[in-house]
């Protein structure tokens, strides 16, 4: 590993360990990571997923927002590396989604994933006390595999967001892991609901109206889910949002 | 293994858990014709003392739909009346309101903790019903001991939560009720999409976000397509809600 990615490395896990002491953003933390896959590794997106109490898999923070991913993480619900990697709870590693076997084992997503560009695909899965809570899903449109050092730390950085989600102030007296999550799952539903509201009334894309949310909450240092709250209840208007006032 | 679908079900665990419940229940279209045993089947899924379904609009406490038992009906209308309580704060967190030891939860809630204790109440679990800050009410369960859920009834609570807000959303927009199991087996549908469309009918219609998902439902039911379907040409812009006209399709 070059020393240039050795100093990404331990600035993504100084971040992560921070969750262990600080009042921290959840959601930003769990973008940082997806993002910061793309940055460590030869990979172009990722997504973090986390499992509910229905089984599904539902996406909880991506390297980018536009629908196009997001769908493509969702279709992992039927058919996938995800799907495959939260039923075995092992990783699955340099999928080559242009061959036929890709096809012949997934159907639907092997084409779709091919028609937005990607080559490789990898599942990682979040495991915790014997139990796959949620699956971090890496794409690339190149054709660079990763190495086995390369997976070691992907997957040490998905075991470490595991603990960080659990770790979050709010449920840490709870015992019980599936309330913890549940706090993760029900802020991206509420952040889904209000960048509905954003692309209605402000007119614009997906992917913007969750940049305003995240802007809005870093000028006035908030927690994106509890701004992403008070948009979709109303109670802050998409012209306050655009021009915050300033922090305390 | 897939269903007639073609979508794979999910694992047989999952599968197993759906169905026990659902079978726990019983007959799903007698509880929408009689909703105000809605409660009592719910304590045929959990082992807890009690089960009270609450409506909430706008924030207040509108009303229970049902309770299991004349205790329950007091509890959940000393919530109404105190407006503080486990079930407003499940639906204002939209997260589960855990509670196991209520004798040293006062400071969460000052008035409700010491009438629910002087009640017999010694823990309480209260479930927001509806997705994010499209909730319409809650569903709380009462013990008569300090306990813990385990995660397992912990689970089985937030699936019952589920099919609850799928039954009383059919019993309020007169949809459909046979399908109910099916619908929850597909929980990857489109469901990015159904929060969001929530959002942009909500900001539409000018409503809140409980009053836009119903329309979406309501919508998707009346033209016999999937509410993820619905949900997709909404984001896609192809479909909008109009506060007075209806319905437009772009």
């Amino acid at each position: 590993m070059n020393t240039n990615r050795e100093v990404q490395l331990s600035e993504v896990f100084v971040e992560l360990a921070d969750t262990m002491t600080n009042d921290f953003d959840l959601v930003e933390l769990l973008t940082s990571l997806a993002t910061n896959y793309t940055r460590l590794f030869p990979a172009d997106e990722a997504g973090v997923m986390l499992v509910d109490a229905r089984g599904g898999l539902q996406v909880v923070a991506s390297s980018a927002e536009r629908m196009r991913l997001l769908e493509l993480y969702e279709l992992q619900n039927d058919e996938g590396p995800c799907l495959d990697a939260h039923g075995t709870g092992e990783p699955v590693l340099n999928v080559d989604l242009t061959s036929a076997e890709a096809d012949a084992r997934w159907p639907r997503f092997a084409p779709q994933a091919r028609g937005d560009g990607f080559s490789l695909a990898h599942a990682l899965p979040m495991r915790l006390r014997g139990q796959v809570v949620g699956v971090v899903n890496v794409l690339a449109t190149g054709t660079e595999r990763l190495t086995p050092e390369h997976a070691r730390i992907a997957q040490a950085l998905a075991d470490v967001a595991t603990i960080g989600i659990l770790q979050e102030r709010a449920v840490r007296e709870s015992r019980v892991l599936a309330e913890q999550l549940q706090h993760a799952l029900v802020t991206r539903v509420v952040i889904e609901q209000a960048k509905g509201v954003l692309a209605e009334r402000l007119d614009v894309e997906m992917p913007e109206a969750f940049e305003l949310l995240r802007g809005y909450a870093r000028a006035t240092n908030t927690k994106v889910g509890d701004v992403a709250r008070r948009v979709a209840a109303g109670e802050l208007s998409s012209d306050e949002l655009r021009r915050p006032a300033p922090s305390g | 293994m897939t269903d007639s679908n073609g979508a794979r079900a999910r694992g047989p665990a999952t599968a197993d858990r759906l169905g026990r419940i659902l079978a726990a229940l019983g007959d799903v279209p007698a509880l929408v014709a009689a909703p105000d045993r809605l409660c009592a089947a719910c304590i045929a899924v959990l082992s807890v003392d009690g089960v009270g379904i609450s409506l909430i609009t706008a924030g207040r406490l509108h009303g229970h739909l049902c309770a299991s038992d004349e205790m329950i009906t007091r509890l959940e209308r000393l919530q109404f009346s105190l407006g503080e309580g486990p079930c407003g704060t499940a639906f204002a967190t939209a997260a589960p309101v855990l509670e196991p030891h209520l004798a040293g939860a006062e400071s969460r809630w000052p008035a409700f903790v010491p009438d629910a204790l002087a009640l017999g109440v010694r823990s309480v679990f209260a479930f927001p019903l509806g997705p994010g800050i499209a909730g319409i009410g809650a569903l709380t369960l009462y013990c008569r001991e300090a306990r813990d859920l385990s995660s397992d009834q912990l689970t089985d609570a937030l699936v019952l939560a589920h099919l609850v807000t799928e039954i009383i959303l059919s019993i309020q927009l007169d949809g459909p009720v046979d399908g109910l199991g099916d619908r929850l087996r597909h929980v990857g549908d489109g469901r990015v999409h159904i929060h969001q469309a929530t959002g942009m009918a909500a900001a539409q219609l000018g409503a809140a976000p409980a009053d836009a998902l119903s329309r979406l439902r309501a919508h998707a039911w009346a033209h016999h397509r999937p509410l993820a379907d619905v949900a997709a040409d909404v984001v896609a812009r192809r479909l909008r809600f109009e506060p007075e006209v209806g319905e437009a399709v772009v």
